[in-house]
């Protein structure tokens, strides 16, 4: 099917373009993958908001332990574990796995193979509903008596199956939900790349953007159904009263709850594994760490790309240390249990996985280094955030080198260090990358540039204050301070903390008022979003002057994408070709010189 | 822009050098990233961890000042034209040798330290020297069941303590049990941490060096319920001859332990009666 086709199925498939749709149709059960992208990104960030929300009130409670929160009042130790346990659940399954994979790569995918939309797009829809109704789930958590889950993102029974109350019910509902969400997408994101490519649009002719959410779906397709079962049998344990993860032997309140029954009510069964949720748990959500940085290594390969006005160095090893990632990914959940009580034999072997997984990403950083050299880098607001991406992800990725050394990972794990570590990962490289992708791809979306001025205010406060808020982690890590503790070093007016701890209270106070500062900074990322919209200055079809195939479509692309028929004639990193008079050669123009002459400086 | 970071920079360099040199003495009393190391073990964790942060430490400087070098040198000038190149497999193949063969390092080098504190195999539970403690977890509170001086479990002297109290320059071997969910057990000094799984019995060990004879703090490092911050358990390490006559005058003052309604079905319950619990 050539895109044409596509483009004709797509209209045919839900009455005709030309007339006048109704409003539910255009924005509440649209079909067009660009306006479910744009749900997926309003829906994302608004949640944005809230995870963020979350972490101040955690921060906030480390700082200045029990005292009032600004706004929300005092803490209470239930609030804590309840905002920190959310705070993780929401950032992680409602924000940036929905906001890489289903706006980045809803919007990204059909434009950038010359597709004219999805290949199933009434799934499309269904996949944002899907992830909506796992939203709710989470957010009426909030409203139930008892609140949301205490029990960590990772849900650990025995507590997650002890715990009182709906909250960890319906978080196992929202994984679930926002789980079957993303399998609908990755199915239709693997079909659609493999079947609605334009003519000439091999699979080594594709953008790295484009094979990074098709590795991703892969791993999505996966990973995910694991998770799923686990969340079920979870929730089995809480409703149903079986005993997947509840062995024998159990006693909460001074109750005996499973074990002997001449030792009086035995409610249960008893005889689960405990360990064997953490095992099914990571083999998960390890991969999940790579379905939340591929597509950002996707995105910040084809910006630097374009703004150093080369091509991507090594365009083929990108691919394969990518799916590198994803095949040892499978293999290396265990060291997240190397303290767990798995058999130590085991963790020698998880150990040399997971110390060969930083190979792939070790090649992709000096790749990118290698795109940069001899470049023309162009420092616009896109790139200051990809540029940080490669920058920040190398800290992430040396931490990790760390835990992965089992005895070196018995005094940090589960310290301040690994959390420093998945926030270099999570917050300071997808982050960073999500910010890129949305300045990035801003005027095709919006037909309006942002106000560029404001981006690099964003870019700038954003970089600061990040690592205000996640370097010292790795210290107070090193020096044994416990995650998910609510009261760090002693506190005599409490009565808890820890007194070993008490010489670092000073870094606490420090990451907690940069991370307050973190979340100001994104006001002007806000306001740029939306006032933008209306007021940005209009701008070509192709203002960044690149390559692929999004740029060649009208802006903002109609329903249907393209104008007309569109063929692929090179691969997407043709840049300052020796033999060409323009420093870029898009890839549907046949004698590589492109039509609309834009400015790269505005 | 390039400039006005260099003035800029250049203005952050004597604050800078004026916090690092105040929070010195901080870094020196605690050591420089890491507490105090009172066992072997720890040493061999330790010095693991300042190769391979003198390994990282390197490709951080290296990458990070390339990057920024790059970012310098490259950036776009009036007219420029950027290199045309799509890859060079020489290079390619070093920057991914060179890396192997660090983490190959790395991986190689931790087998042994690993061995040597986890393997069942190389545990000191055979020492006619070691001293074994039970240690049981529940919300929020650690126990710790000794032998007492005839150093056998199931007899008259057993007691029951809330604090662990170990001889320095012996193997300690901890037989670790929770009756309820996940906790862990982590000592920083020690370099020691071990969860604590209902339905499992986990063996762990460490040894405190003569001359680290004073309080510990033992943090719990598992989530495990809404009160998890406050599971603050003590440590006391006593010289070999202090913590005899301690061992000997705790048994004395404690009541036995009423073995009768153990329940033999159930691990845990066979050396925690039930009964122990049904009181809270
Ligand atoms: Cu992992
Ligand atoms: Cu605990």
């Amino acid at each position: 099917m050539n895109a044409a086709a596509a483009a004709d199925h797509g209209h045919g498939d839900h009455g005709h373009g030309h007339h006048e749709e109704s409003f539910a149709s255009k924005y509440l059960f649209s079909v067009d993958h660009k306006m479910i992208a744009k749900q997926f990104l309003f829906t994302g960030i608004l949640l944005f908001l809230l995870g963020g929300a979350l972490a101040v009130g955690v921060r906030w409670q480390l700082a200045w332990p029990f005292s009032n929160v600004p706004i929300f009042g005092k803490f209470s130790p239930e609030n804590y574990y309840a905002s920190m346990t959310m705070h993780a659940s929401v950032m992680i399954f409602l924000v940036i796995i929905p906001l890489l994979v289903g706006f980045f790569g809803n919007w990204c995918v059909p434009l950038m193979i010359g597709a004219g939309d999805m290949v199933f797009p009434r799934l499309n829809m269904w996949s944002y509903w899907m992830f909506l109704s796992g939203a709710v789930f989470f957010l009426a958590s909030f409203l139930v008596e008892g609140g949301p889950s205490g029990g960590g993102w990772t849900s650990y029974p025995p507590l997650a199956v002890l715990q009182q109350g709906q909250g960890v019910n319906l978080w196992g509902l929202g994984v679930l939900f926002t789980g079957f969400s993303g399998i609908m997408g990755a199915v239709n994101y693997i079909t659609t790349i493999l079947k609605l490519r334009a003519p000439g649009m091999t699979l080594f002719r594709m953008p790295l953007v484009v094979w990074s959410i098709l590795i991703t779906s892969i791993l999505t397709l996966l990973a995910t159904p694991v998770l799923g079962s686990t969340v079920l049998m979870l929730f089995l344990d809480r409703v149903a009263g079986t005993s997947f993860f509840v062995p024998d032997g159990l006693v909460a309140a001074g109750k005996v709850i499973t074990g002997p029954a001449a030792m009086g009510e035995t409610a249960r069964a008893g005889g689960g594994q405990v360990l064997m949720f953490q095992h099914l748990f990571w083999f998960y959500s390890h991969p999940a760490v790579y379905i939340m940085v591929l597509p950002a290594m996707g995105i910040v390969s084809d910006i630097l790309a374009t703004f150093a006005r080369k091509p991507i160095f090594g365009y083929k090893p990108m691919i394969y240390s990518m799916s590198a990632i994803t095949g040892l990914g499978f293999v290396v959940w265990g060291h997240h249990m190397f303290q767990s009580g798995m058999n130590p034999y085991l963790g020698l072997s998880f150990m040399v996985a997971t110390m060969f997984i930083a190979l792939p990403s070790a090649v992709k950083v000096f790749n990118w280094l290698g795109t940069l050299w001899r470049g023309q880098i162009h420092f616009e607001v896109p790139m200051l955030f990809a540029l940080s991406f490669v920058g920040m992800f190398i800290i992430g990725g040396l931490s990790g080198i760390f835990m992965a050394a089992t005895p070196v990972d018995i005094h940090i794990h589960d310290t301040y260090f690994i959390v420093a570590h998945i926030h270099y990962v999570v917050f300071a490289s997808t982050v960073m990358a999500i910010f890129a992708a949305i300045y990035y791809w801003y005027p095709k979306m919006f037909g309006r540039m942002f106000n560029k001025g404001l981006g690099k205010l964003h870019f700038w406060l954003t970089l600061l204050f990040l690592n205000g808020t996640f370097m010292l982690m790795h210290y107070v890590g090193t020096q044994g301070h416990p995650r998910r503790i609510a009261v760090g070093a002693w506190d005599e007016s409490v009565k808890a903390g820890y007194k070993y701890l008490q010489d670092f209270h000073w870094a606490n106070v420090v990451m907690t008022v940069s991370a307050i500062c973190l979340g100001f900074a994104q006001l002007p990322f806000f306001f740029n979003l939306f006032w933008s919209m209306y007021r940005g200055k209009k701008c070509g079809d192709n203002p960044w002057r690149a390559n692929s195939l999004e740029w060649a479509t009208p802006t903002p692309p109609p329903h249907g994408n393209f104008a007309g028929p569109v063929a692929v004639y090179r691969g997407p990193y043709e840049y300052s070709h020796p033999d060409m008079k323009e420093d870029y050669a898009p890839q549907h123009i046949e004698d590589g010189t492109p039509v609309v002459q834009a400015q790269i400086h505005s | 822009m390039i400039p006005i970071l260099k003035t800029t920079l250049r203005r952050l360099v004597a604050p800078l050098a004026l916090v690092a040199t105040l929070a010195m003495p901080a870094f020196a009393e605690h050591g420089f990233l890491l507490p105090e190391s009172i066992s072997d073990n720890g040493d061999k964790i330790d010095q693991l961890f300042y190769v391979i942060l003198a390994v990282t430490g390197l490709v951080f400087l290296g990458t990070e000042g390339l990057l920024i070098y790059f970012i310098i040198k490259y950036r776009a000038r009036e007219g420029g034209k950027a290199h045309y190149t799509t890859g060079n497999h020489r290079a390619e193949l070093i920057w991914t040798i060179t890396p192997a063969a660090f983490l190959l390092l790395i991986a190689v080098l931790q087998f042994g330290i690993w061995q040597d504190i986890k393997f069942p195999s190389r545990m000191p539970t055979d020492d006619p020297d070691a001293v074994e403690v039970h240690v049981l977890a529940q919300q929020f509170a650690w126990k710790f069941r000794y032998a007492g001086p005839d150093r056998v479990f199931g007899t008259e002297d057993d007691y029951t303590y809330g604090k662990l109290v170990v001889p320095s320059g012996r193997p300690v071997v901890l037989q670790m049990r929770s009756v309820d969910v996940i906790h862990s057990l982590f000592v920083p000094e020690l370099r020691f941490k071990q969860d604590l799984v209902p339905g499992l019995t986990i063996t762990a060990w460490f040894q405190a060096r003569e001359g680290s004879e004073r309080d510990y703090e033992i943090a719990c490092a598992e989530l495990c319920g809404a009160s998890h911050y406050t599971m603050r358990g003590e440590m006391e390490i006593l010289a070999n001859e202090d913590w005899e006559a301690r061992d000997r005058e705790l048994s004395a003052a404690n009541a036995p332990i009423d073995y009768a309604l153990s329940d033999s079905s159930t691990e845990i319950f066979r050396f925690w009666p039930p009964s122990e619990f049904s009181a809270n």
